[in-house]
């Protein structure tokens, strides 16, 4: 990179921080900080959803398996999310549009209590931490700029935070308009300038063998299922709760989501013919960071600092977005109602902006963990599914009435199991380097099973579904909600002038 | 033109131009948006 391309990317930071500082003034409670005042329009809903939900893990994670694979990484494993988001937007998000809640667990508290909600406000937290986003940004000014990884990630971690901490979710969304342009912008440029040189999708198909352009690809059928399974954290995904309680109606999230779901599946198949193109260029890289590679090699000077802009942009709306909603179920959904429900809005507000700091630093620490983008992805949607999918849609549509054993008893099988299995994977399975995972081979009556690490939601959710109808058979109904409590469920106790 | 060639501009357009048009799309609400907030605050139980 020249003078050129590192002024782009100072002039980029320091526009990110400026609006957290602009965003900051507007700010005077916990609902404004968190939701952003209930004030969000469609098309702020659209950018803010896109970069948001689209990450690191999605740029890295789908062209890794793109690169490996070919086009099984869009019709297998990004395709399934859309179906997912188009329920979320027509099914779940209007109903929940009729109640005055401010997350995720204060679904679970209005139905079940706070039991399930603490349950659900750990799974969301974690699911939350922005730690692949992280880690993506560290790699990034570490190969590009040549700054040590451990300082490139701090560096990251530590703008995003700032201008979250100042602004919330307005600040937030803000920063996201800026950085939906530049991530989309950048990314359609670069396939132009890397098709140019690639002869096009059919000179990939000439370069690559048959089986990239196969829609399943080589993997085994139950990996495929795993991956559309993940796609049910959409259902529940606490950035899309955050955003429809932030929306000024229902008609907003539906648009929003419509246009986003388009606006994603191209991003989508951009990102896999960049994966295979890397492939067919014989790049040498780790096949998580083969776009990277690619694009670096082919854009010239200033072109170059935009696209990195752009990835960081990718990155950062991500982890403020995520850091925002890990630092609000730590304050309000799990402190307050467990230790101190008589907090007012001003002292949430101020324990959310230091829960945040707290959830940086947990995300920074769990970076180096995972191998594999697309394996850290999976278990992370899979613990926030396995503890609250089945509890949702149970409280939302079943027939009879959600009781708290039942709710609690699901949250706690289907997050015990996951993590449980996990374990088990970690400490007696082994890493294949062909998959990039780990696996546990089992001898069962002379038969061989293969567990992957990836498998944990096909054993996580039927236990969750299992728990939740022992919790129904095990207690009696509950009562029927209080009048307060079915009109909001966020008494916070107002505070100030 | 294979289907896999076409259906890649189709997105690269749509990427490009489609995020332009939400971006301006934006540009416009955010006077309201902000006035929003400025409103929210003038209200006596703010």
């Amino acid at each position: 990179m020249n003078a050129i391309d590192f002024a782009i990317v100072a002039a980029y930071l320091a526009a990110m921080i400026g609006v957290g500082a602009l965003a900051s003034r507007r700010i005077h409670g916990f609902r404004d900080y968190f939701v952003a005042g209930g004030q969000m329009t469609a098309s702020l809903l659209v950018c803010t959803l896109v970069s948001t939900y689209y990450g690191l893990d999605v740029l890295f994670g789908g062209s890794e398996v793109s690169f490996l694979e070919g086009v099984v990484a869009f019709f297998g494993y990004t395709r399934p999310y859309y179906v997912t988001i188009l329920i979320a937007a027509f099914v779940i998000a209007r109903k929940l549009k009729h109640y005055d809640f401010l997350s995720l667990p204060d679904v679970a508290a209005h139905f079940y209590g706070n039991g399930t909600r603490a349950v659900v406000a750990i799974a969301s937290a974690f699911y939350a931490l922005p730690l692949l986003s992280i880690m993506g940004i560290g790699i990034l000014l570490d190969l590009v700029v040549g700054i040590p990884f451990v300082w490139g990630v701090l560096l990251g971690a530590a703008v995003s935070v700032v201008y979250t901490i100042m602004g919330g979710l307005l600040a937030d969304a803000l920063t996201d308009t800026l950085q939906f342009v530049l991530m989309c912008v950048t990314l359609g440029i670069a396939a132009v300038l890397t098709l140019r040189t690639t002869g096009g999708v059919d000179g990939l198909q000439a370069a690559l063998p048959a089986s990239f352009f196969d829609p399943t690809g080589t993997y085994p059928a139950w990996v495929l299922l795993v991956f559309a399974g993940s796609a049910l954290s959409a259902l529940i995904e606490p950035a899309f709760y955050q955003r429809i309680f932030a929306a000024v109606d229902y008609r907003a999230v539906v648009v929003a989501l419509v246009i986003g779901i388009v606006l994603w599946a191209a991003y989508d198949w951009v990102t896999t013919i960049l994966g295979m193109a890397a492939a067919a260029r014989g790049i040498d890289a780790e096949p998580r960071y083969a776009l990277l590679a690619l694009v670096l090699e082919i854009l010239p000077a200033g072109l170059r600092g935009l696209f990195v802009a752009g990835v960081l942009a990718t990155a950062m709306s991500t982890i403020d977005s995520y850091l925002l909603i890990a630092g609000g179920n730590l304050a309000y959904d799990l402190y307050r109602p467990l230790f101190r429900p008589e907090m007012d809005e001003q002292r949430v507000l101020r324990l959310a902006r230091w829960m945040i700091l707290v959830s940086a630093a947990a995300s920074v620490a769990l970076a180096l963990f995972f191998r594999s983008v697309v394996s850290a992805w999976i278990f992370m949607s899979t613990v926030l599914v396995a503890a609250a999918l089945v509890p949702l849609l149970a409280a939302l549509y079943a027939p009879w009435r959600p009781t708290p054993a039942a709710g609690l008893a699901s949250s706690l099988a289907g997050l015990g199991v996951a993590v449980g299995y996990f374990v088990l994977i970690s400490v007696f399975g082994s890493y294949d380097e062909e998959w990039a995972t780990k696996i546990w081979t089992v001898e069962l009556g002379g038969r061989s099973f293969e567990l992957w690490q990836e498998y944990a939601l096909l054993f996580a959710l039927p236990a969750s579904a299992a728990g939740y109808l022992l919790g129904r058979l095990g207690s009696r109904a509950a009562p029927e909600p209080a009048p307060e409590a079915a009109a909001g469920a966020h008494p916070l106790t107002p505070s100030g002038p | 033109m294979s289907a896999w060639e076409l259906f890649t501009w189709i997105s690269i357009a749509v990427l490009v131009l489609g995020s332009g048009a939400v971006f301006a799309w934006f540009l416009r609400d955010a006077l309201r948006l902000l006035r929003g907030f400025d409103d929210d605050d003038r209200r006596p139980d703010a």
